[in-house]
């Protein structure tokens, strides 16, 4: 009994080591060759006993390889170029590519590595005939329509990787993205662009204390125009308002008309009483009524 | 089969027999004979021997088989830790449901079948940060701590690969630094593009770099379109958070689309500029600007406050309503409608007389409605006198205005006037001086009297005013 035991036992680790000889997973962010004799075969995604695992004759009759096809990035040089408008500019930018093709990629080649060398040098070049059909005003610009990063960056993508596939042998990579990361100036400009950050902003400090004298005279010049406004048209209700008053003299009118000398007569001792209210001087003789009553009655007697 | 004698090697580094006896050759007894053959209890004993060795042998082995047993199943157990989210691989399959995969909870012990069956990846979910310190500045050892600025600013050349910066959209040199918080979220994408390494601190350096190239990518494309101005509006380089929430916004959109463009997986939670200043050698002249910019809003602000002052003076505090009817009123009077005229002017009238407005306005209103009242009072009064007197008047004409002349005439000399009386012939009629300033009218008199002095001198004048 304890014979079989060990014996199971036993067998089991053949097995399983067996296994490890004959068999080989493809991970999630791989893709995997098998190479028979040395002839590179690729493996699909799936297609194995449990998905992605997979049997093969062991080595060296048949050998696995496997690419990670996570994105790599690859940053560029900065590097110093021409714009179409002739201005320096130093420009560095990335690419983000994966391994699309593996078998391809083994074929044309072989190593990350390597691969990496010979994109760094397709990157500069390309990436230079991209960006000189471009003026400085497309790499910065206020106006959005002026402004072509991404236009850049789109055109770069598409030629890079037309490039890549049209290469004789296809290199078996996808370009995901490019981005442009850095925009300088050659060292050489860096002291004019200060000269005339300088010279800007003592000429807008100028303007700008002008517009404030100019806006404040223009706040003031309107608050009068429309203080004007106001008080002319609030003297016209005023008036309209007077107007209900003189509007019931011509009521009144129509009552003094059947005395006209009686009433001229009381409007003009009501006159007299508010002209000659106070402060009044009078010289009077003394013969003028009623003083003269003085010399009646001392004639009488 | 042929017994071998014992040979010198089999009886081991001490000289021992294969028996582990050992044999004293000093001792006088007899040497047996090398060609007598070899005993049956010695070969029992060497059987023994060699049965007990395997026993031990095949027990250390079935130990170590359960040993390895347990570890096997142990293996396959993994707990996930807060902060982090775990996916399964089974045969390098991503476990998962439909297009997403299958995460396991934090807090909780889970069951895998032990590598190469089942691999465990657990990816780190706590948000990280990003700065970007040394991109877009220049490098100096020397730190002001009062101002947080490096002492030293290449004031001649900036070099690139040295001095990091930006060029604004109407190419200003400036200088920033960004801060980038983001989570891992697509567990799927993440380890698919970015990273499946399993090390956390991998996983975390890809995850940097990746949002790194982006926030350097989405920071060039803003400030590369945008003013000086505008990178420096709302801007107190001492402010930590100093970003526009409008401009945050669109980095973290930037950032966020390129890091989907790449599949990573990774969720920009905020972006923002924590430093933020203009090249050093043109420092003061854009602080003459901002202190100009200054001067002008101080100026346009008491401005503003003098023509409230004005507007308020003019018509109170809704000096504003008054403006908007007036404007209303004036352009319908362009449009020529009648009816929007007519209802243009009521509304203007009912602001202009209502109690809404102050100021001159309502005084010059409050003043004609009282000399309205008086007018109307006036005449009331007077035609209430004159209704009254008319019988009188009309059975005695001469005897009423003759009574109601002396009571006139004596209500006014009553007042306080100075009255003069003169000889009879003198003067004919009553003389009024009725100048409302009594110093003007003194001065008055004075320069008349001494021009009837010069005029007829020695004369005394007829005239005592005082």
């Amino acid at each position: 009994m304890r014979t079989i035991g060990t014996l199971i036992i036993g067998v089991l680790m053949l097995v399983v080591l067996g296994l490890y000889a004959v068999t080989y997973q493809v991970g999630y962010n791989e893709k995997a060759m098998l190479k028979t004799f040395g002839e590179p075969r690729l493996v699909g995604d799936g297609g194995g006993i449990f998905g992605n695992l997979h049997f093969r004759w062991p080595y060296p009759i048949q050998e696995v390889i496997k690419y990670d096809t996570r994105v790599r990035i690859l940053e560029g040089p900065e590097e110093q170029t021409k714009t179409k408008d002739g201005q320096s500019v130093v420009i560095q930018h990335y690419v983000a590519w994966r391994i699309e093709d593996p078998l391809a990629f083994y074929k044309t080649r072989r190593t990350v590595v390597e691969a990496r060398e010979q994109l760094t040098t397709l990157m500069r070049d390309e990436f230079r005939n991209i960006r000189s059909g471009y003026t400085f005003d497309n790499l910065t610009n206020v106006d959005p329509d002026e402004l072509k990063l991404e236009e850049i960056e789109e055109k770069y993508q598409e030629a890079l990787q037309s490039l890549i596939d049209e290469d004789e042998g296809r290199w078996g990579i996808k370009i995901e993205s490019v981005g442009i990361h850095r925009v300088l100036l050659t060292p050489e400009a860096t002291p004019m662009v200060f000269a005339a950050m300088t010279t800007t902003q003592e000429r807008l400090a100028a303007e700008t204390r002008s517009e404030g004298e100019s806006q404040a005279d223009k706040i003031k010049a309107e608050a009068e125009s429309a203080r004007r406004r106001i008080l002319s048209f609030a003297d016209t209700y005023a008036k309209q308002i007077e107007a209900e008053g003189h509007r019931a003299v011509a009521r009144q009118i129509e009552v003094f008309k059947t005395a006209e000398e009686f009433a001229v007569f009381l409007r003009r001792i009501e006159a007299l009483e508010q002209i000659l209210k106070e402060r009044t001087t009078f010289l009077i003789g003394t013969d003028q009524t009623p003083f003269d009553q003085f010399e009646m009655v001392g004639a009488k007697d | 089969m042929a017994e071998q004698p014992p040979t010198p090697e089999d009886h081991g580094p001490h000289g021992g027999d294969p028996h582990g006896r050992h044999h004293d050759h000093s001792h006088g007894h007899p040497l047996p004979d090398p060609d007598a053959p070899l005993q049956l209890e010695d070969m029992d004993a060497a059987n023994r021997s060699l049965a007990d060795a395997l026993r031990v042998s095949f027990g250390v082995l079935k130990v170590f088989m359960v040993v390895v047993g347990v570890l096997f199943v142990i293996n396959g157990l993994f707990k996930v830790e807060e902060n982090e989210i775990a996916v399964k691989l089974r045969f390098g399959r991503l476990v998962s449901v439909g297009n997403e995969a299958v995460t396991y909870a934090p807090g909780q012990v889970h069951v895998a079948w032990p590598e190469p069956i089942d691999r465990i990846i657990k990816i780190p979910t706590l948000s990280q940060s990003v700065e970007l310190r040394e991109e877009f500045w220049w490098n100096s050892d020397e730190v002001d701590q009062e101002d947080d600025l490096p002492l030293e600013y290449p004031r001649d050349r900036l070099e690139p690969g040295i001095h990091g910066y930006l060029l604004t959209g109407d190419t200003n040199i400036v200088h920033g630094r960004l801060n980038i918080s983001y989570r891992i979220e697509g567990a799927r994408d993440f380890i698919q593009n970015v990273s499946a390494s399993g090390d956390t601190n991998e996983m975390l350096a890809r995850a940097d770099q990746f949002v790194r190239l982006a926030a350097q990518q989405a920071a060039v494309k803003i400030v590369g379109g945008q003013s000086v101005d505008s990178f420096q509006r709302s801007l107190d380089q001492k402010s930590a958070s100093s970003s526009p929430s409008g401009e945050a916004q669109e980095l973290k959109f930037k950032i966020q689309a390129e890091l989907d463009r790449l599949g990573a997986g990774i969720k920009v939670e905020s972006a923002a500029w924590s430093r933020r200043i203009v090249a050093l050698t043109a420092r003061p002249a854009f602080d003459a600007k901002t202190k100009a910019e200054s001067e002008k809003r101080q100026l346009v602000e008491q401005a503003d406050t003098q023509s409230t002052t004005v507007l308020k003076a003019a018509a109170g505090s809704q000096y504003d309503r008054v403006i908007a009817a007036i404007d209303a009123y004036e352009a319908a009077r362009r449009s020529g409608n009648e009816d929007d005229i007519a209802a243009a002017d009521d509304k203007l009238a009912a602001i202009i007389t209502g109690d809404l407005v102050g100021g001159q306005v309502a005084r010059m209103i409050s003043e004609a409605r009282s000399n309205s009242t008086d007018i109307e009072e006036r005449l009331r009064a007077e035609t209430e006198r004159f209704t009254s007197l008319l019988s009188t008047y009309q059975e005695t004409p001469e005897l009423l205005k003759d009574l109601l002349w002396q009571d006139a005439y004596a209500r006014i000399l009553s007042r306080t006037v100075e009255t003069f009386h003169i000889p009879p012939g003198m003067s004919p009629n009553a003389y009024f001086d009725i100048s409302a300033d009594l110093e003007l009218r003194r001065q008055d008199e004075i320069e008349k009297y001494k021009k009837r002095r010069t005029e007829k001198e020695g004369s005394k004048s007829p005239y005592l005013t005082r």
